[in-house]
């Protein structure tokens, strides 16, 4: 007997490796149910021959590769609160000691930046993608609501990341994202209230660092949770005019396309970081507003908004699309998943994909 | 007995318990209505309806007016009383009285100046307050009092800048002679065509001053050290600086670059040809921001076009450019690595320093020495020329993150091929037994 053998069989007698094992099954890195009587080698040799619905194909690439993109953020994140010192005299300072002196650490901290916009800008992608191909249909309406979810919260998550280098940029682009979401009736004021009004004071610093790496990364964990949890329900969503969606063995097929995506991901967020570094700007000053502030690219079409209707019109207007975002599933209860059965919606997203980038492009021209 | 007569209350008790509170109350009432007039009667016998009608100043019943003004003054904060300039007996309380003992009800414009120079030309009496003496003296030989001893009552007196009752400090900001509402006091009269006429004097001084680099500077800027008129003109000595005197008088700030103009053949070939010295080539009252440009086009006002004096200024302009555009050169080199952030501080330091070198070459050139400008100028290239390739060089380790990015994609891909090398052999395995 091989000495991993022994070892697995004298755990084994202790501690029971197979409801360890189960856990991957959480956040759907294995699939369905897990017998916790069976021993783990037997148990894990079922779980990895079962058949399960293929993200190996395009479009379901995106999935996975949020939540891989979100681990990713975790470590490199850990990384970087080795050194980060969330007080407004220290912020600047460790950053820099971060960026400069520490052991890779410009490479990390400028993979987590990019690793932050990749995650907003996947999961933008995985909500056109579940519009296009009408994920969202019964009995998949949790789907849509957990992605919408999920991008609200990755984008809180960025910007409350983006103020903790305290630089110039960061201060008044966070500054400016804050202008927009205080227009939003409740919401934005129980977001001031979080985080202590709209100017950015030294608490503000540590209430930010607490959200962001506490809070807000916990939401997203629990959402991701709920999300694997109704992919086991209801499984995932064929593509429009298939049946039923595609299945292949845990492994090798999805285990090996896991480590290659992984190992595609690590190389464009670094290709990313190194070509395209993060800019950064001298220690934070309240006083001098440097030229061309704006809030962050994703807040921009909602700056735009609110830099083109008074705030509180502009505030109303964002929290119904909000709501109208999170609710589509059930105002759009068309059975069809193809996009030529639902002319209207199509029609309106066409019209709402349009006007993002017309505001984004006014939010850009009026930062100042 | 105290229980009979509680007994007595107790009998006739109901219509007596019934007024009592009322009475009570009543008294109550007044007495809040007497603490309440007490407290008024104290407030306004502590504010400033109290100062009004002071026992010793019976001026002010009529004069209340007056009294607004002055109230706020310098004077009325020394103690110094409407009878002090126009006498009358201020403690009468009949306006015939208050009339008598010399009373002086206005000063004409003559008289007016004598007045203010009775106490402030009195140095015994200006001895407490620190004020020097020689205002009036300085006065007389200003343009304004030179004509006001000739009888010209249009000229500027002491209450045309400084008010009448209401004389604030200079120090001030709402005073019309303070620093930065000196050019608009001044602009009164000298903007005005109709008070200028028969002076001979432009109209557009203060406009041109506005525009001028001191006039942004005092105007927009609010810097205190910028000048206002009378930093050139002299306060209570207002006059044209002579030709002879332009330097000198820009020279009380630009004191480096008087001294290169005192060593320059301009100096003597302008006192000569009685030139506005630096005013020939920088303007007066428009002074704009002096640029390396004008060594360009401000030498032929006066020299030949391709004369050696010319050629000299165009050396000098070429110095100045070629320092000016390796300090560019060196500062985008060190914004560039402060964005990765590099630690740039000593470099900084090392700039800051070839900028001074530059800064000392623009007064210095005034002495129209190419070798001088060149010495200092040189010092600045040199020494930005050093940051610009040093910040290269730490700018080169950072390109070779380049070199790092490939070596990893390299190996990435190297990692996918052996991954999907190691699965088709996998498969392979899975097919040949299913086959078997």
């Amino acid at each position: 007997m091989s000495t991993s053998r022994r070892l697995v069989g004298w755990l084994e007698e202790r501690l029971n490796l197979t409801e360890i094992f189960s856990f991957f099954t959480t956040f759907g890195l294995s699939y369905g149910e897990i017998d916790l009587n069976k021993p783990l080698a037997q148990a894990s040799r079922e779980a990895f021959t079962r058949e399960l619905p293929t993200y190996t194909r395009g479009p379901y690439i995106l999935g996975v590769l949020t939540f891989l993109v979100f681990i990713f953020q975790g470590i490199t994140g850990l990384l970087l609160a080795f050194y980060y010192q969330p007080s407004p005299t220290a912020a600047y300072e460790s950053t820099v000691l971060i960026i400069r002196d520490a052991n890779f650490g410009w490479y990390i901290h400028q993979m987590h930046y990019w690793g932050s916009n990749t995650l907003i800008a996947l999961l933008a992608l995985r909500l056109v993608r579940f519009f296009v191909h009408g994920v969202y249909k019964k009995p998949r309406e949790l789907f849509w609501v957990f992605g919408v979810t999920l991008f609200f919260l990755a984008t809180q998550q960025a910007l409350t990341g983006s103020l903790l280098p305290w630089d110039q940029r960061s201060y008044w682009s966070v500054t400016r994202g804050l202008e927009v979401i205080t227009t939003l009736p409740a919401i934005g004021s129980i977001l001031s209230f979080l985080v202590g009004g709209i100017e950015l004071l030294s608490g503000t610093l540590l209430r930010f660092y607490v959200l962001h790496v506490i809070f807000i990364p916990l939401a997203m964990v629990f959402f991701f949770y709920l999300h694997f949890a109704t992919v086991r329900k209801v499984g995932l969503s064929p593509l429009p005019g298939e049946k039923q969606a595609e299945a292949k063995p845990l492994y090798p097929d999805h285990l090996f396309q896991l480590v290659i995506l992984s190992l595609l991901l690590f190389g464009a967020i670094l290709t990313l970081g190194t070509l395209l570094p993060a800019s950064f700007s001298g220690k934070a000053d309240p006083f001098t507003s440097p030229p061309g502030t704006r809030p962050p690219w994703y807040l921009l079409p909602a700056y735009g908004l609110v830099e083109l209707l008074p705030h509180s019109i502009a505030g109303v207007i964002l929290l119904l699309v909000a709501l109208g975002l999170l609710t589509l599933p059930f105002i759009e209860r068309a059975p069809y998943q193809e996009l030529k059965k639902r002319p209207i919606f199509t029609g309106i997203a066409v019209v709402f994909c349009l006007l993002i980038l017309v505001l984004t492009f006014i939010g850009y021209r009026r930062g100042y | 007995m105290r229980s009979s007569e509680k007994k007595r209350d107790g009998e006739t008790g109901s219509s007596e318990s019934r007024t009592r509170p009322l009475a009570h109350s009543r008294r109550r009432l007044l007495l809040v209505i007497l603490f309440l007039s007490a407290a008024i009667g104290t407030v306004t016998a502590q504010g400033p309806f109290s100062n009004r009608v002071p026992p010793d100043n019976f001026c002010t019943v009529c004069h209340s007016d007056k009294q607004v003004e002055l109230q706020d003054s310098a004077h009325a904060r020394e103690g110094i009383k409407c009878a002090d300039c126009h006498g009358g007996d201020p403690k009468a309380q009949t306006v015939a009285g208050a009339h008598s003992n010399n009373f002086k009800r206005s000063f004409d414009r003559k008289q007016a100046v004598e007045l203010c120079a009775s106490c402030h030309s009195d140095q015994a009496k200006m001895k407490p307050y620190g004020i020097p003496t020689d205002q009036f003296a300085l006065y007389r030989i200003s343009g304004h009092g030179q004509k006001w001893m000739q009888g010209d009552t249009r000229v500027a007196v002491c209450g045309d800048c400084h008010g009448s009752h209401r004389i604030l400090p200079a120090a001030d900001p709402k005073s019309p002679v303070y620093h930065g509402n000196i050019p608009q006091t001044c602009g009164k009269c000298h903007a005005n065509a109709e008070t200028m006429k028969g002076y001979g004097l432009e109209t557009n001084i203060v406009e041109e001053y506005k525009s001028s680099v001191h006039g942004q500077g005092l105007l927009e800027r609010h810097n205190r050290q910028a000048p206002d008129c009378t930093r050139c003109h002299g306060t209570h000595g207002a006059a044209p600086p002579g030709a002879g005197n332009v330097a000198t008088v820009c020279g009380q700030c630009h004191t480096k670059t008087l001294e290169a103009f005192r060593n320059s053949p301009h100096k003597t070939v302008m006192a000569v040809g009685k030139q506005s010295e630096c005013a020939s080539c920088h303007g007066n009252h428009s002074i704009a921001q002096a640029s390396h440009e004008m060594w360009g086009t401000s030498c032929t006002n006066c020299h030949q076009n391709g004369s050696p004096e010319a050629d000299r200024g165009n050396k000098i302009q070429t110095l100045f450019l070629q320092a000016e555009t390796e300090l560019e050169k060196a500062r985008i080199a060190l914004d560039g690595a402060k964005r990765i952030p590099l630690d740039v501080s000593d470099y900084e330091t090392r700039l800051s320093d070839a900028r001074t070198y530059l800064v000392e070459a623009r007064p210095v050139s005034h002495n129209f020495s190419v070798d001088d400008v060149e010495d200092l100028t040189r010092r600045a290239r040199s020494i930005a020329l050093e940051v610009e390739s040093e910040v290269h060089q730490k700018l080169g380790v950072f390109r070779g993150r380049t070199i790092v990015l490939l070596l990893v994609l390299f190996y990435i891909l190297i990692s996918i091929g052996v991954v999907t090398g190691f699965r088709r052999r996998l498969e392979a395995k899975r097919d040949m037994k299913l086959e078997n």
